[in-house]
This record gives structure tokens, sequence and C-alpha cells, in this order.
């Protein structure tokens, strides 16, 4: 009886010393900068532990080591995987939530990241987990183009870090996402419905009005050179050569000026998004240098 | 009492290395667990890195086997067959593993355009006596590589020991029957002929190589580049609008449109005939390439049903 009652805490202990081993190796590994070595010691954790929470645990740290080395989707995967939602522990589940969202916004996935932070926001424990997951939510906002809500949180933000200079702070808030400053994004269509009645215009409306230029004098003078072959008679020539050129251009024009609207409001959300990101990292860090 | 104490005490000491696995077996184990569990997660290529690793403990060959076959394996299902036969052909014959590893190295150094090499693998895979699927097996996988080198002598010889009677490979023996009456029936076109057509009439290659929209996209360019320089050098000069006077003077009352067009024209007019040589030339590779593949095919799909 009693070597069956030391036998099992026995065998639960050397699974448990296992697993602790494994941590430890993962996290020297991590720190040496060994990121994949790490990944691999913390998935054996979720691999051959029995506990929950162990597993969890083990799986917030892969996310860490994965994010490392730039492999968001495997993370998010990983994560996925573990039913944080049932944990006993309220700082895991949350932690187990807001990676996924992380992981979803730097993947692309602005929409997944929005409904993993909104489950993440109500199992929040204290303000400091709060604000990071509102910033995070501040940041897909803005990818999403909901200006004025993103607006809102900033302010938001702002006041909770009662910051001595929280009026100035707040303008400057104000003055980022005033009509002015809020990227005004190009529509696809309208570029191409430019471009279509005049050739060099679609380009000019994504905001590159040299190549507009150029676009416009190429069509213009494949147009005058079939009207110069037709003048001499040449009408063959007018009808398949130049018809064909001038197709070319004008098709290719307009392919060009929705291509450019694309990259225009690429680069336009990409410096939006920059400033916000730059005046709240400013932000934590002058509170933090206080504390 | 003293009954439960003994049941005890051997259960306790099952769990030691003393009287259990010994610590390279439990390792080994260890390890292939863990990497069939990344690879079922679609990490093969991070299973493969675990089992690479240098292993703690001297290995014996049957675990050597084991490690080299599940390497193997998960190339082999990344479709990266050359890495895959580099491993699987180190399996030795005292694995479980080795009829599969030496048919699967084989079949992946054909699938690699390399079938002479193949059957000489295949020939040196050590079967059993009196193993007759297997034997059967061979017989059917080097009948499919003499077909992919044309060694119609050898294929013929094998193909006189196919029985019908193993259901993997029943059909496949017939169709690879019909391969070979394929391959032999199959008729080269001569790429002569094809620029030939092309240089009286531009397209007409092609439509020989058995491409007719290419033909007619070329007939098309072609015309209209020739008609386009025959109509600038035909229009009557007097009707031209002259810039310089000069300009005509300079190309002897030959407009310049006249010289752009035709450089044009020629320009198209030889790439047409050089395109339908080619064209020619890998029609046919396309023909011979498309029975290979199903051959390859044939040959797989055996392998898959027996080492299932």
């Amino acid at each position: 009886m009693i070597c069956t009652f030391l036998f099992v805490p026995f065998l639960t202990s050397l699974g448990q010393t296992a697993s602790s081993v494994l941590f430890e190796q993962g996290d020297s590994l991590y720190n040496a900068g060994a990121y994949f070595d790490a990944y691999l010691s913390y998935e054996r954790v979720v691999f051959s532990s029995s506990d929950e929470l162990v597993r969890a645990q083990a799986t917030l740290r892969r996310t860490g080591a994965l994010k490392k080395l730039g492999q968001f989707t495997k993370a998010r995967e990983g994560l996925e995987r573990i039913n944080f939602a049932f944990l006993p522990n309220d700082t895991l589940r949350y932690w187990g939530k807001y990676e996924t969202a992380l992981c979803s916004y730097l993947e692309g996935n602005f929409s997944e990241a929005q409904y993993h932070l909104q489950q993440a926001e109500h199992m929040v424990q204290n303000k400091a987990m709060l604000r990071q997951a509102q910033f995070l939510k501040l940041l897909v906002m803005n990818e999403m183009h909901q200006w004025d809500n993103a607006k809102e949180l900033a302010k938001t933000l702002v006041m909770e870090l009662n910051h001595p200079q929280q009026d100035s702070l707040l303008a400057e808030v104000d003055w980022m996402y005033s009509k002015k400053n809020i990227p005004r994004l190009k529509s696809e269509k309208t570029a191409e419905n430019w471009a279509t009645w005049v050739p060099g215009m679609g380009h000019v409306y994504s905001g590159r009005p040299l190549e507009g230029f150029f676009s416009f004098v190429f069509n213009a003078a494949a147009f005058g050179y079939m009207i110069f072959n037709v003048i001499n008679a040449n009408y063959l020539t007018a009808l398949t050569i130049n018809a064909t050129i001038i197709q070319s251009f004008y098709q290719g024009g307009i392919r060009r000026a929705k291509f450019l609207s694309r990259v225009r409001n690429h680069e336009q959300l990409r410096e939006f998004n920059g400033r916000i990101k730059l005046f709240f990292t400013n932000l934590y860090l002058q509170e933090l240098s206080t504390e | 009492m003293n009954f439960k104490f003994i049941v005890l005490f051997f259960a306790f000491c099952s769990s030691t290395p003393l009287f259990g696995q010994s610590p390279a077996s439990k390792w080994l184990q260890e390890e292939l667990s863990f990497a069939q569990h990344l690879a079922l997660q679609g990490n093969k290529h991070d299973a493969i890195y675990v089992l690479s690793q240098e292993p703690p403990f001297e290995l014996e060959r049957q675990q050597l086997d084991s490690i080299d076959f599940n390497i193997g394996w998960y190339y082999y299902e990344m479709k990266e067959l050359d890495q895959s036969y580099q491993h699987l052909k180190n399996v030795s014959i005292q694995s479980a593993y080795y009829h599969q590893s030496q048919f699967f190295s084989a079949f992946n150094l054909a699938f690699t355009n390399r079938a002479p090499q193949a059957r000489q693998f295949l020939l040196e895979i050590e079967l059993p006596d009196g193993d007759a699927k297997l034997q059967q097996l061979r017989n059917f996988e080097y009948a499919g590589l003499s077909l992919l080198e044309r060694d119609y002598t050898s294929f013929d010889s094998c193909a006189a020991l196919f029985n019908n009677e193993h259901y993997a490979f029943a059909k496949q023996q017939d169709r690879l029957k019909e391969m070979k009456t394929e391959l032999m029936n199959m008729k080269r076109k001569s790429p002569f002929l094809g620029g030939l057509f092309s240089a009286v009439v531009p397209g007409t290659g092609k439509i020989y190589a058995g491409r007719l929209g290419e033909g007619l996209a070329a007939f098309s360019v072609v015309s209209v580049l020739g008609l386009a320089t025959f109509e600038t050098l035909k229009t009557d000069k007097r009707n031209n609008i002259i810039i310089r006077e000069d300009w005509v003077r300079e190309t002897d009352g030959i407009p310049i449109q006249t010289y752009i067009f035709g450089s044009l024209f020629t320009m198209f007019y030889i790439g047409n005939i050089y395109g339908s040589v080619y064209a020619v030339k890998i029609e046919h590779n396309n023909r011979v390439a498309e029975v290979e593949n199903q051959i390859l095919f044939d040959l797989h799909i055996p392998l898959r049903t027996i080492f299932n």
C-alpha cells in the first residue's frame, strides 16, 4: 500500500520535472537568440505534458519564439490548438487570446484580430493588460479604417495615462485624426474611370502627375501616328499596327492607374499608423522611465 | 501480502532502465513520436530537423534505420524525392521497413530521371525466397523502368512473367503493355518540314506541330506586318505629308516607315520559322513526357497499395 502511494507521486513528479527541464532549456535557448531550438523545446513540453495549464504556458512561450522568427501563422495555429477559454487561470486565458489577436494582426488578418481582442478584453484583470489590448485594438481599427472609433480609443488611452501635459496630448490626437491628416484613400474604380476617359488622369488622381503626363503623351503620340497614317492613306497600317499600339498603351495605362491607387493607399496607411505607433510608444516609454 | 509486495516491486522496477527499455531505445521512441507530432501538424521540415540531430547515445543499426526511414518518408511526402532517396537507401535489411525503403528508393530514382540507376537498384534488392508478391512487384517495376529507357527487349522478357494475380498491379500490368504499343507507334514529326511550311506560309509550321491557335496568330502578325510594309512602299509619295524634303531623298524614295515595318516583318518572319522548328520538337517531347508520366504513375500506385 505504501509503495503504491509512493509510486504514483513519483511518476507525476517525473513528468513535471521533465517539463521544467524543457522549459529551462527553452528559456536559455531563447535568451541566447536560438529561437528555432527554443520553439522546439517548448513544443516538446506541449507534446509530452498532459497538464493543460503547462501546455498553455508552453504554447505561449512557443509563440514568443515563433514571433521572433517571423512565423506568425505557425504561432497562431499553435495557439488555436489550446482551448484557452476553458483554462481556470485568468491570466493565461487573457494572454492566449491576446497573443492570438496579435499574431492575426501581424499576419494581416485584421478582422480575426479584432474578434480575438473583443474576447480578450472580457478576460482582462488589470489595467496594464487592458491597456495593452486596447493599444493593439487601436492599431487594428486604423488598419480597418474605423477612424472615429480609433480616435475615441486613442483619447481614452491618453487620459488613462494621467500625463501632466494631457491637454496638449489630446489636442495632438485630435490633430492626428483630423480630416486633413486621416489617409484619404483613393478608389481603384475612380482611378480606372479617370484613366478610361482621359489617359493619364488616373495616374494624376493616384498621386503620380508626372507619370500621368508621360502616359498621356504616349497615348497621344500613338493616336497621332495613327491619324498620320490615315491621312497618308496607309489604312491597313492605321487599322492594325497603330490600333494595336494605342490599345496597348491605353489598357496598360488603366491597369497602371488602378495599381498606383492601391500603392498610394498602402503608403498612406503605413505612414499614418507609423505616426500613431510612434506617438504611443514614446508616451509609454516616458511612463516607464518615470516609474 | 508477500505476493502483492512482489508484484508491486516488479511493477516499480519495470519503470526503471534496469529491467525495461534501454536509454537509447527510450530516447529514440520519444524522438520518433515527437517528430510524428510535428509532422501531423504539417511541420515536416521541423520533424526532419529533430531526427537529424546528433543522438546522445550510440545507436544500433536498426535504430539508425528507423531514423533514416522516417526522414526519408517525410521527404517523400513533401515530394523532395532526391533527399528521400538519400535516406531511404540507407535502410538495412535488418529493418522491418527494408523492402518499402528499397522499392521507394528505386521509384524516387526513376521519378528524378535516373531510370538506369533505378533498374540497377531494383536488381540489388534482397527479396525473401518464396515471396511471390514481392518478386512479381520487382518484375513489374523493372518492366516499367525498361519501358522508360525504351529497352523493349527487357520489357518483353518481364511482361512474359506478368500473371495478373495480384490486385495491386494487375490493371497496371495491362496498361504498361498499352504504353509500350503507344511508344512504339509514336510517329516523330520532322522539324525541318515544320520550318519549311512556315517559310512558305507563315504559321503553317506551327499548325503542322499541332498548335492551331499559335499558327493562326503567327500568320496574322507576319501578314499584317508584310502588308503594312507593302502599303507604305506602294503609296504614292506625293500624297505623303513630308516633314522634311531631304528625308525622301536620303532614303532613295522609300519612306522610313517601310524600313521600320520591313525590319519588323523580317524579324517576325524569321522568328516564325525558328518557332515552328522548335514547336515540332517540343510537341514531340510533350507527347513523350505524357506517356512517361503515365508509366511513372502506374509504377507508383502499386507501391502505395502494397506498402500502405
